[in-house]
This record gives C-alpha cells, structure tokens and sequence, in this order.
C-alpha cells in the first residue's frame, strides 16, 4: 500500500512538472488533470472518500474540462509558450524549497485515519462549518453572475 | 515516515506550482499553477486532519472556491481574446515591475 | 439574539432583491436606490450594535468593536462607489449594485471572524466578485486587461495564503485564531508566516508585490478604482491586524521587522513612483501604495496604540483616496481626460469640486485639520515611543515628498487662467460635500473616534 502511495506522489509530481513544462497547451491540461486524479487518489489513501470523491468530480471533471474549452476556444496552433526568467525562478523556488523542506524534516505526525467518511463531513458542515458552507453558496452566486455578465454578447 | 510523504508530495507541488507562476506568461497556464498551489494546500489538510475534521471540511470548501475561480478566470481570458482575436499578445506580465 | 447579525443580512438581502426584481422590471434608478438604502441601514445598524456595547461570538462569526469598526468603513467606501456609480454605466445597472454588494458582504465577513476559514472565504467572496466589476466596460480592452491582471495576482496571493493556513493546520490541527495563539508552531512556523505574509502583502499591494496596482487601478472604471482603493485594500489590512498581533504574537519579534521593511520600501517607492506621473489616476495609484505604507508602520511598532493609529490611517485613507478618486472620475467624465495638465483652471469654473479635491489631497499629505494629519501623527508618535525613530523619520520624510506632489495638482488647478468647460453632475457633488464635512469632522472632534479606534485596538491583542 505505502510503495504504491510514494508511485502515486511520484506521478503527482511528475505530471505536475510536465503541466509546467509541456510546450502544448491541450498535452499540460491532460497532465493537469492526471495530476488532479492523483491528488484524488492520496485523498481516498487517508481515509478521505468524500474529498476524493469531489476532487475527482469537481477537478479532474469540471475545472479541467473547463480548462480544455478554454484552450480550444482560445489557442492558434504553432505557436509556442514564451517563458521568462528560466534560471532566477529556479534559485528563488529552491531557496524557499530548502525554507520549507529543512524544517519539515522534524514533522513526525501520523496522517490518515478513517473519519473521512461522508457522513462524518456532511454532519461538521452544518454545524462547525454551517456559515463558511453557507457563504460558499454566495461566492457560486456572485461567480456564476460575473461570469455571465463577462461572456455574455449584447449585440441584440 | 508516512507523515513526511505527503508533506513533500505538497512542498514538491507548491514549489512546481510557484515556478509555474514566476515563469510563465500565458494566462490560462497560470491559472494552471494557481491550481496546483491550491492542490498542494488540500493535501496538508487532508492528510493531517486527524485530530479533528476541520481540515476536511476546509479543503472541500477550498475545492468549491477554486472551481469559481477557474470559471470567472475563463471568463475573463475569453473576453480578452474576444477583443484582441490574437492569442500571441494575450501575454500578461504580471509578475514583472 | 442574533440581531448582531442583520446587517450582514441587509447586505445579503439587497444583492438578492436586486437581482431578482432585474428580471421582471429593467431600471436603471431601483438597483441604485435599493443598494444606496441597504447600506445605509447596515451601517445605521451596526452603529445601533456599537452603542449598545453587545458582541457575539458563535458559528465562527465575532462580531465586536474591530469587525464593526472596519465594517463601517468598507461600507462607506461602497457607498461613495454606489452613490456616483449611475454616471458611469450604460447598461447591466442590476449586475454592477449585486456585485458590489456581494463584495462588501465579503469584506465585512473576512474581518468579523476569529477563524482563518471565514477569513480566506470572505476574501474570496469580496475579490471575486470584483474582478467581474473591474473588467465592467467589457468592450475595452484596458479594463479586460486590468482584470486579468487582478485575477492572476489575487489567484496567486490566495494561494500562498491558503498554504500558509495549511502549513499551520499541519504543526496545530486547528484554523481558529485564539487557539493558534495557544500552540506553539514549531519547525514549521517560519515557512508558514512566510507564505501568509507574501499572500497578504499582495493583497495590500505592499512593495516587492505591488506592482499590479497601479495598472488595475488606472484601467479599472473609476468607481471601482475608488472601491478597490478606499474598501478592497483595507480588507487586507483588516486580515493582517486580526492575524498577527493576536494569533501570532509569540513570532512578533519575527513579523515587526518585516513589517518595518516593508513599510519603509512601500512609502518611499511609492512616492518616488508617483512624482513623475502625469495622469492623476495613476498618480493616486501610487499614492494609495505609499499610504498603504504609512498603515504598515502600526504594524511593524504592534502597541496599541500603533494599531489604533493604524486603524485611523484606515479610516482617513478611506475618506480621503476614495473621494478623491471619484472626484477625478468625475471631471475627467467632463473634460475627457485624467491628464494633470488639463487640470487647470478648474478651481475657477467648478469651486466645490477644485476644494473638495483640495482637501482631499491636503488630507492625504498629512496637512492638519484635516484626518489624515491626525492618523500620521499618531503613528509616529507611536513608532517614536517604541525606539523607532528611524521609521518616524523616514515616514516624516515621506510625506513632505508627497505634499510636493499632491501641491503640484493644486497648483495646477488654482493658479492658471483657463477657461474650461465642466458641468459636474449633482452625485459628484454630494461626494464633495461630504468628503469636506467627514475630513475635517475627523480631523477636529477626533475624541470619540480615537476612543472607539484604541478600543478596536484592544480587541486585538
């Protein structure tokens, strides 16, 4: 379980490299969504059903078909991905990975458990979480007529 | 041990998601890393939720929050490339002064 | 029992009512009246709160003297963007007065709270339902771009400050803020404090993260340029003062210093930036970074009555950027320019507007009687008092370079004889006599709002 666990994470990273990588849009919005599916699978891992469930539901589902519209709506083919500041983004991103990654040596906790279970969740968002779960609801709202507003033509 | 597999699982993907960020210059690709470092932020609330389920409950809010994210995001890049009707210059520099 | 929650109802309420009744009915004048008229009633509301001294504390919502006294500043900067709001749009009325309500829902949401889960949603809330109001005139393309630019920074600076929650959801197990300060972070702390004050300084557009700024400001339509400057910023602000003094005072030796760097860079960056501006909007811009600055000293001295003055800055900058702007918003509707030059002779043929903004600027440069001298002194009495003299100096500093620029504009509209044409709608000009009455009534019977600043203060810590 645990060695297939670390080939999960190793994917995870790998494909999360290759979304940054890739020179293709459609090929780093494939990888996007591998990398969202994994993440899924470390969830269902600890014990987290229903977070794995919405992870691949909501991300791999809706945010990376999202993704792949946009791409066909928007993109010419042949044209490469211009990047900038190869070399200082690398120093910058591993000095604050030695940051981050020096202390975290010390973290001994244990991870997973088997709370995770709906039930578990549906019963902590409508009592500790009743008003952030609540707010969600809002921030769809004012997203969703935004984003209507932002697309909507009015040539009629 | 286990414990530290998924802190760097997260570190490694936070760290991705931050060079996404400083190099790239296409929008929708930096929308693409904006959703790692989120991703990366769920696993450590996931995984070390085990004293209570806040962590949980959080990251399913966090995953709501991104998708409405993602959704005005489009939005807005779809409507720059309705104006320009080229991609080439829909470059941002958003991280240079 | 719950009344301490209404107005944050009324502000859920009205967005609702607006939205539906756009379907049956499309007015322009009913989106307007029914925003302007549920702020109105929120804030008369919450001063209700405020003098009957109660508080609440359940369901992860505080409501206590902080979260009312931020509260009743965003809702003014709303109310300035709402009242001149009519002017500027052409279509789409009920969607912009829904949006902005939605936003200020939000902001008042991120700073009532004890819990680090109610802050990020309330943030989210309050900026995505802006970046849809900043790219408003969606036909130009300065407007699309500024929102882009909005939408990237904001992802990004949410995202670092979610994964510093995460970083400390991970040495303590709990997201509430009174109990963070009860646990000790261990090896993880210095990353995590790291990543919430880089999400954090880009919301504040402090300096190293600022420079998204001024581009969204200038191409944003100048109502929402007014609200992301006088309401938008603060909310930062309001986050940061809840966070750190209380949930991470132990680290404070850590964070003050940071906190002084960053104000030093942001005051004197900001004002060198703004001298050589030649459009106004961008020169406001610069000028709200600098101030911004000026708020960060507070934080960096971390008494009491370092954050109290921090607080008043709040309230002046509020006053004084965001009427400013929508006095600019105003006359460059008139004269179709936001040119410095084009300024001239304006003090001639529209007096109340060239005072308004006048007093605006002097109060923004620190002059007394005014409110903004009174938050400035406060703030480097306090830096003065904690062995920090360099900041005082440098902050004194400062704002003598600002004055030259805000003199520049006033020079400009004073002493040139031209003949413009202005004919300034009557909106502009209740912003005006508000603008005037609300510095100078800040500035000279600042006792009862010093008073309630140092007990907000005392919440804190």
């Amino acid at each position: 379980m645990q060695s297939l666990m670390l080939i999960i994470s190793f994917l995870v990273l790998i494909s999360a490299l290759m979304v940054i990588l890739s020179e293709d849009m459609v090929h780093s919005a494939l990888f996007l969504i591998f990398s969202f599916g994994g993440v899924g699978a470390l969830f269902l891992s600890v014990g987290a059903q229903f977070l794995g469930a919405i992870q691949i539901l909501i991300y791999t589902g809706a945010v990376g078909v999202m993704m792949l519209l946009m791409i066909y709506f928007t993109s010419k083919e042949g044209k490469s991905i211009k990047r900038e500041g190869k070399y200082s983004g690398i120093v910058l991103v591993g000095l604050l990975g030695f940051l981050i990654l020096y202390p975290s040596i010390s973290i001994t906790r244990e991870v997973g458990g088997t709370k995770g279970l709906t039930q578990n969740i549906g019963r902590l968002l409508f009592s500790d979480l009743l008003i952030p779960f609540e707010v969600i609801s809002i921030v769809l709202l004012s997203a969703i007529i935004g984003a209507t507003y932002i697309i909507r033509r009015e040539d009629h | 041990m286990i414990a530290f597999h998924f802190l760097i699982t997260s570190i490694g993907l936070v760290l991705i998601g931050l060079y996404g960020v400083i190099t790239l210059r296409h929008p929708i690709k930096i929308l693409m890393s904006i959703e790692l470092i989120l991703n990366a932020a769920n696993i450590n609330l996931v995984a070390f939720s085990t004293e209570n389920l806040i962590g949980q409950g959080f990251a399913s809010l966090v995953i709501a929050i991104s998708a409405a994210e993602v959704c005005v995001g489009l939005a807005i890049v779809y409507n720059l490339y309705r104006l320009k009707k080229d991609i080439d210059v829909m470059e941002v520099n958003a991280l240079k002064w | 029992m719950y009344f301490e929650l209404t107005p944050y109802l009324i502000m859920l309420i009205v967005p609702l009512t607006v939205v539906a009744i756009d379907l049956v009915i499309n007015s322009k004048r009913i989106p307007y009246l029914l925003t302007i008229i549920g702020i109105l009633i929120s804030i008369s509301l919450f001063l209700d709160i405020l003098l009957s001294g109660t508080s609440f504390n359940k369901y992860m919502i505080s409501v206590n003297k902080f979260s009312i006294y931020l509260s009743i500043i965003f809702l003014i900067g709303g109310i300035l963007t709402a009242t001149v709001s009519n002017e500027f749009l052409e279509s789409a009325h009920a969607e912009f007065y829904s949006l902005l309500s939605f936003s200020l829902l939000g902001m008042m949401l991120a700073v009532s709270t004890k819990n680090l889960i109610m802050i990020y949603i309330g943030m989210e809330l309050a900026s995505l339902s802006l970046i849809p109001l900043v790219s408003f005139f969606k036909k130009k393309e300065k407007s699309t771009e500024a929102a882009l630019k909005y939408l990237i920074l904001n992802g990004i600076s949410s995202a670092l400050f979610i994964y510093g929650i995460s970083l400390f959801y991970v040495s303590t197990s709990t997201t509430n803020l009174i109990q963070l300060s009860k646990i000790s972070l261990g090896p993880l702390s210095l990353p995590a404090l790291a990543f919430v004050v880089v999400g954090i300084g880009f919301k504040i557009s402090a300096v190293p993260f600022h420079f998204w700024a001024p581009d969204t400001f200038e191409g944003a339509p100048t109502p929402i340029t007014s609200f992301l400057s006088s309401s938008s910023k603060k909310m930062g602000f309001g986050v940061a003062l809840l966070i750190f003094p209380m949930a991470l005072a132990s680290y404070q030796a850590n964070w003050t210093t940071v906190f002084a760097i960053l104000a030093v860079g942001t005051m004197t960056l900001g004002n060198i930036a703004a001298i050589k501006q030649e459009n106004i909007k961008r020169m406001l811009a610069y000028s709200s970074i600098s101030q911004s600055g000026y708020i960060l000293i507070g934080l960096a001295v971390a008494t009491k009555i370092g954050l109290a003055g921090s607080l008043i800055q709040i309230l002046a900058h509020n006053l004084g950027s965001g009427a400013a702007f929508i006095l600019i918003g105003g006359i460059a509707l008139t004269i179709n320019t936001e040119l410095i030059e084009e300024f001239k002779g304006l003090g001639k043929s529209s007096p109340l507007i060239a005072l308004a903004l006048t007093i605006c600027l002097l109060s923004l440069g620190g002059i007394p009687p005014f409110a903004g001298f009174l938050s400035k002194f406060i703030l480097f009495l306090s830096a003065i008092e904690e062995n920090m003299l360099w900041l005082a100096v440098i902050g004194i500093i400062n704002s003598a370079i600002s004055i030259y620029y805000y003199a520049n504009v006033i020079k400009n509209m004073y002493f040139y004889d031209k003949q413009i044409k202005s004919e300034i709608s009557r909106p502009f000009k209740i912003i005006a006599v508000f603008a005037i009455l609300s510095l100078i009534a800040v500035g000279l019977g600042y006792d009862p709002i010093l008073e309630l600043a140092i007990e907000a203060a005392n919440t804190l810590t």
